[in-house]
């Protein structure tokens, strides 16, 4: 018993350091930063496969907006870039608003509590209806609010666990060792924090009819930056920059970003 | 909004609040403390008596972090219950021990429920420990004095502790009663036969009453004082 509880003890303690770092990290850059140079990533980079694929870059996306590194920076960027899009196209938000009215039913009839997912989802549909008559610079105020960005963040991560949990079959086949959608969106979806990757981004674009352009800025053999568009073949709103374990915005020319 | 405070979370907990006192879960009660609405207080009661906890009263508390409901909750028991350790944090999904398995969708609702539910399990954990049935049962009588002596709880949940006092005074009368009735035994006798000389008995049986009452409210009180004083850490 003592023994179990000094295991406890120690799990505790690396958490909490664990933590500490993560957070003392997190919380020097902003939850969404200012457009930049996407040239400014070079610096970042001595390896020359990743400078020779950075420059392939420039001409499609000169300018990026960083993400901050905590876990939830694809689907926060993936929020902030559908934000953009549509404070850009303001005749298709309502649109998409009733896209989002359609994913809030469907988290109900995957089973998730009303209050709770209510909760969120007035949230987000409040922030998104401001780009009616604000411009994007309100929502940018928003996306860096700790508890407004965050619940936007838990929304998407609900709707993207409620599109697998009500589409089984389109999913069960690419999970491993005979884990269930459940079980998956409960390890990988749910959690606050816990990265996204390649299924996850496919329910939650299928979910709000949203395509994201993703640039791949890894060690993969190539002079570019490999670009896959997810949903395939439709025509992407928004555009990623992925770097191992990371997401942020990439902007095409003329920039459609505010300052 | 500011970006300093995320008023949206602690906006959360008081419609959870509100939600709950509507529709509040079966068992359970929860309370914030008025000053700090990130530490609630709850109480679980009326458990069937097929589990080894009924008739007890259960007081904890869940500790909030201020990125509730991004993060989970600390969960606490603070009556001594037989199932978890007293004051000290539970180890359960639903709990701050694995904020990897937390699922902002889940509220205090769930997060209490899922403790009522490990509870009536036998599912050992950090923080749990093992007793007999036997001794869960006597727990959960002690229970009733054990919440009284606490203020916070009686301030809390008054309707609770009024509940609690009123067992205490049914079973008090209770064994009066049983204890009036086994003595007077004879003396009923006489009474029922004569029927109108009941009126006239009155004040005789009732100083004799009283000496009962007070032959069984005497040890009753001892028998309190002796838990109380066993119940104390």
């Amino acid at each position: 018993m003592s023994e179990g509880k000094d295991e406890v003890n120690r799990d505790q303690e690396i958490m909490a350091q664990m933590d500490a770092i993560k957070k003392e990290v997190a919380e020097s850059a902003p939850l969404m930063s200012d457009v930049m140079d996407t040239s400014t990533l070079l610096a970042e980079y001595g390896d020359p496969l990743f400078t020779t694929k950075i420059k392939s870059m420039l001409d499609a996306f000169p300018k990026m907006r960083k993400t901050r590194g905590d876990g939830n920076c694809f689907y926060r960027a993936y929020a902030y870039g559908i934000a953009e899009h549509f404070a850009a196209h303001k005749d298709k938000l309502p649109g998409f608003l009733e896209t989002l009215k359609q994913t809030f039913d469907m988290a109900l009839a995957a089973g998730y509590p009303e209050f709770t997912a209510e909760d969120f989802y007035e949230t987000v549909q409040e922030q998104f209806a401001r780009l009616k008559d604000e411009p994007m610079e309100a929502l940018h105020a928003t996306f860096n609010d700790d508890g407004l960005s965050n619940y936007i963040v838990a929304y998407f991560r609900l709707v993207t666990a409620a599109h697998m949990k009500t589409h089984v079959d389109d999913f069960l086949p690419f999970l491993e060792g005979g884990e269930t959608v459940a079980a998956f969106c409960a390890r990988a979806v749910d959690p606050f924090g816990v990265d996204c990757e390649h299924l996850q981004i496919i329910a939650l674009t299928q979910a709000l009819g949203v395509a994201v352009n993703i640039a791949y800025l890894d060690r993969s053999a190539g002079e570019t930056a490999a670009q896959h568009v997810i949903p395939d073949g439709q025509e992407p709103l928004v555009f990623l920059l992925y770097r191992p374990g990371h997401y942020d915005i990439l902007y095409p020319p003329p920039a459609v970003a505010h300052t | 909004m500011s970006s300093a405070a995320p008023k949206r979370y602690v906006g959360r907990l008081a419609r959870e609040y509100k939600a709950i006192k509507k529709n509040p879960p079966p068992f359970i009660l929860a309370e914030p403390k008025p000053e700090n609405i990130l530490e609630w207080h709850y109480v679980i009661s009326g458990l069937p008596d097929d589990t080894p906890y009924h008739g007890g009263f259960y007081h904890g508390k869940l500790v909030f972090p201020s990125s509730y409901p991004m993060k989970p909750p600390a969960i606490y028991m603070i009556t001594p219950n037989g199932r978890f350790k007293e004051n000290t944090r539970l180890c359960l999904s639903i709990s701050d021990f694995h904020p990897d398995t937390w699922n902002p969708a889940w509220s205090v609702e769930t997060v209490l429920k899922g403790l009522l539910s490990f509870m009536l399990e036998d599912t050992p954990t950090a923080g749990s420990i093992t007793t007999t049935t036997a001794e869960k049962r006597a727990l959960a009588k002690r229970s009733l004095v054990f919440n009284l002596k606490d203020q916070l709880f009686c301030d809390l949940f008054p309707e609770t502790a009024e509940e609690i006092r009123e067992v205490l005074r049914r079973k008090v009368k209770e064994a009066t009663d049983a204890q009036n009735a086994a003595s007077s035994e004879g003396a009923n006798t006489n009474s029922s036969s004569s029927g109108s000389g009941g009126d006239e008995k009155l004040p005789e049986l009732s100083s004799q009453t009283l000496a009962v009452i007070a032959c069984i409210v005497v040890p009753i009180v001892g028998v309190i004082l002796y838990q109380m004083v066993q119940a104390a850490p």
